[in-house]
């Protein structure tokens, strides 16, 4: 579903971000990306979506290479950033319309997948508002619809839960598992290793820009904590 | 901490504090500052165009006057449209306001943010000319003092009356459905109101000594002004000798100051409160769906006309323009029968195509484009939309913006004035091209010199280089 290959970025001024990186996450599972402040995860993220350039390797999305075929590749997955900024001065509904208007969903479609995930994100009867109006947490629900709104076969995400309250935590969570039960693939950033060890079936640890460790969830932790092994990986070499 | 504040907002605008790194912060610095020698170099040629028939005419002091008004004018429609963002709109608001800060200095941080914004106008129309009169008029330590306080405080009382009734305006219209179309509206004719006063001072500098009939409607158009602006009256009689005069000036423009950042911060939270209420709730209403091209198109509109400070800033030349050409079909007859068309003649219609020109390079929609997509820039650059197509559709909206208003002005003056048939093809043809010329400029300037890490849409918009250098380049 998502494959990167020997994928690095450097930076103006020589800062190497991320140094070779090769990852695959496969269908059906959900992979956490776990690493500290500056390890080249939000760098990461946003050359994999094509919001950014890249200097060497490959990424591909369903074996379409996001910088031979941005579109098609893009057409096929959603991202949801760290910090939802979004047009404020629309309106909920214009927003999502624009975003499903993009992606060519159906007036049916997405009014079904609008009503459905705002209703389960309690965000329905705010739609008509004009975004300026909304929460941070609103904001959030906002843009996890609208990368809902096309049925992506690939959701990616920076830091997903950050914002949320926890009732909607919980059920992002739901709709994570339930993609990856139709054979969709979830790759997310995270800090809250709590989450990852529940959530994630895979994970990958990076450190300054390399990978220092990956694998499932059992083969990463063995018997200790997530916590425990990442604090030992991260601190290791320090 | 007052200074301080605005001190860190500059700094992180103009990005000083790259400045011994970055090569390209040193070079934006010098290419302002080029482009304030450009523009010292013009006004100070119009200064001195303007001087030389009202020194003939016994009547240089008006020169101060006038340009003090016209200054004035353009900062008071400025501050309409821009001082609610600037004073209580701001991104850092939250942040600063946790802060032990005081309200009152909070809020004077950024009235005297929007005063060095709106000095920057004046200071260019002041400085250059009072260089002009200067040639004209005995020198002393007076004058320069006159000059120190007119360059610096031109701004204020203009500032403060723009800011008050551009917030109240706003804040009374914001618990109203549509309260954005009724601010325009109110804001517009309140604008053409300032328009018409600022209008009815004009008069021809073409050389020569003017008349005792027009140094007398001249007399009669500043006496309106200054009832209007009574800091005009007392800084034209400061600087004919009247030093209490100047110093009243000085403490009124001090004071209107004082009283704006008093008031702001009492009602600061109120106004922040109405701002990011939002109401009552409105729910999910389905909407048609729509082409690629079309959902692009009107993404565009709602980003453009969703935002006031965009639309005054760049749609500016454009009402004046439609403005003009409504006058001209009103006074027909008046304008006809008047000697100057006659004797102006085909050289005076030889011009139009220019002066079209001329306010549609006061309209760059496509300089600020990029930059106003901001911090989300992300979602354009995520979706499966290919930049071209989205270059294209900024730039195809810019050119329904500026052409609408430019066909129906050329359509206008079709009607009204008497043209060759040629000539009247000519009228729609060359504005048009003029068009597409500013907009794809303007659009690589700001692809070349994109600001997205901005707090305040009017960083982009009124203080940004790409717009700068692309109204330089028009």
């Amino acid at each position: 579903m998502l494959v990167i290959k020997d994928f690095s970025k450097t930076y103006k001024g020589g800062n190497k971000a991320v140094d070779g990186l090769s990852l695959h996450v496969e269908p059906g599972v959900i992979y956490g990306f776990i690493g500290h402040n500056g390890a080249g995860k939000t760098t990461t993220i946003r050359s994999v979506v094509g919001a950014q350039s890249f200097d060497s390797g490959e990424i591909l999305i369903c074996g379409k290479s996001i910088t031979a075929e941005p579109e098609a590749a893009k057409r096929l997955m959603a991202y949801i950033p760290d910090s939802p900024e979004v047009y404020d001065n629309l309106t909920g509904t214009r927003f999502l319309d624009f975003v499903a208007d993009v992606y060519g969903v159906g007036a049916a479609e997405r009014r079904e997948r609008i009503t459905r995930y705002g209703d389960m994100f309690e965000i329905t009867s705010r739609l008509g508002n004009v975004i300026s109006t909304y929460s941070h947490g609103m904001k959030q629900k906002l843009v996890l619809i609208s990368a809902l709104i096309h049925a992506p076969r690939l959701l990616v995400l920076d830091e997903p839960f950050v914002g949320l309250d926890p009732k909607a935590a919980f059920t992002l969570k739901e709709i994570m598992r339930e993609m990856t039960d139709d054979g969709c693939a979830i790759f997310f950033s995270t800090h809250v290793l709590d989450t990852a060890e529940k959530l994630c079936d895979r994970v990958a640890i990076i450190k300054n820009g390399r990978l220092v460790a990956e694998g499932t969830m059992d083969e990463i932790r063995g018997n200790e904590s997530l916590e425990h092994v990442f604090l030992e990986l991260i601190d290791h070499d320090a | 901490m007052m200074l301080k504040l605005a001190g860190i907002y500059w700094t992180e605008q103009l990005k000083l504090g790259s400045l011994k790194t970055d090569k390209k912060t040193r070079w934006r610095l010098v290419g302002l500052l080029a482009l304030g020698i450009y523009v010292f170099g013009m006004v100070y040629s119009f200064a001195n165009a303007m001087a030389a028939p009202l020194s003939e005419s016994g009547s240089l002091a008006r020169l101060a006057e006038l340009f003090m008004t016209a200054g004035s004018g353009l900062v008071i429609l400025s501050t309409l449209f821009s001082a609610r963002d600037i004073l209580f709109s701001y991104k850092d608001r939250e942040m600063l306001s946790a802060m032990p800060i005081k309200r009152g200095t909070l809020v004077g941080s950024r009235v005297l943010i929007l005063l060095i914004y709106e000095s920057v106008f004046t200071f260019m129309l002041m400085l250059p000319m009072f260089v002009a009169l200067g040639r004209r008029m005995t020198v002393g330590p007076y004058y320069i003092l006159c000059a120190v306080v007119g360059c610096l405080l031109t701004a204020c009382a203009p500032a403060v009356i723009g800011a008050v009734l551009g917030t109240g305006l706003s804040a009374l219209l914001s618990g109203f459905r549509g309260a954005k179309i009724l601010r325009y509206a109110v804001l517009a004719l309140f604008a053409l109101g300032v328009m018409a006063v600022s209008m009815s001072t004009g008069f021809t500098a073409g050389g020569g000594r003017l008349s005792e009939e027009a140094v007398g409607k001249l007399d009669e158009a500043m006496a309106s002004v200054r009832s209007f602006l009574p800091t005009v009256r007392l800084f034209s009689d400061g600087l004919s000798g009247e030093p209490l005069k100047l110093a009243a000036f000085a403490l009124v423009s001090v004071a209107m100051t004082a009283l704006l950042i008093l008031f702001a911060s009492k009602l600061s939270p109120y106004i922040g409160a109405r701002s990011e209420g939002g109401g009552a709730a409105r729910g999910y209403v389905p909407e048609k769906t729509r082409s690629l091209s079309s959902a692009l198109f009107r993404r565009e509109s709602g980003l453009y006309f969703g935002s006031p400070l965009y639309v005054f800033n760049t749609a500016f030349g454009l009402l004046i323009l439609l403005i003009g050409a409504a006058a001209v079909v009103i006074l027909r007859r008046r304008l006809l029968d008047t000697r100057i068309m006659l004797e102006a003649g085909e050289m005076m219609y030889g011009m139009l195509p220019f002066i079209f020109a001329l306010f549609v390079s006061m309209c760059p929609i496509t300089a600020c484009t990029i930059s106003m997509e901001g911090r989300r820039f992300w979602l354009l650059r995520s979706m499966p939309v290919p930049a071209k197509k989205v270059l294209s559709t900024k730039l195809l909206f810019a050119l329904t913006v500026e052409a609408v208003p430019v066909v129906a002005a050329a359509t206008a003056l079709q009607f009204t004035l008497p043209l060759d048939t040629g000539y009247r093809v000519i009228l729609y043809v060359l504005p048009l091209v003029y068009c597409v010329f500013t907009s794809v400029l303007g659009l690589l300037i700001n692809l070349r010199m994109p600001k997205l890490d901005w707090t305040n849409e009017a960083a982009v918009v009124k203080q940004s280089g790409s717009v700068t250098l692309a109204m330089v380049s028009d």
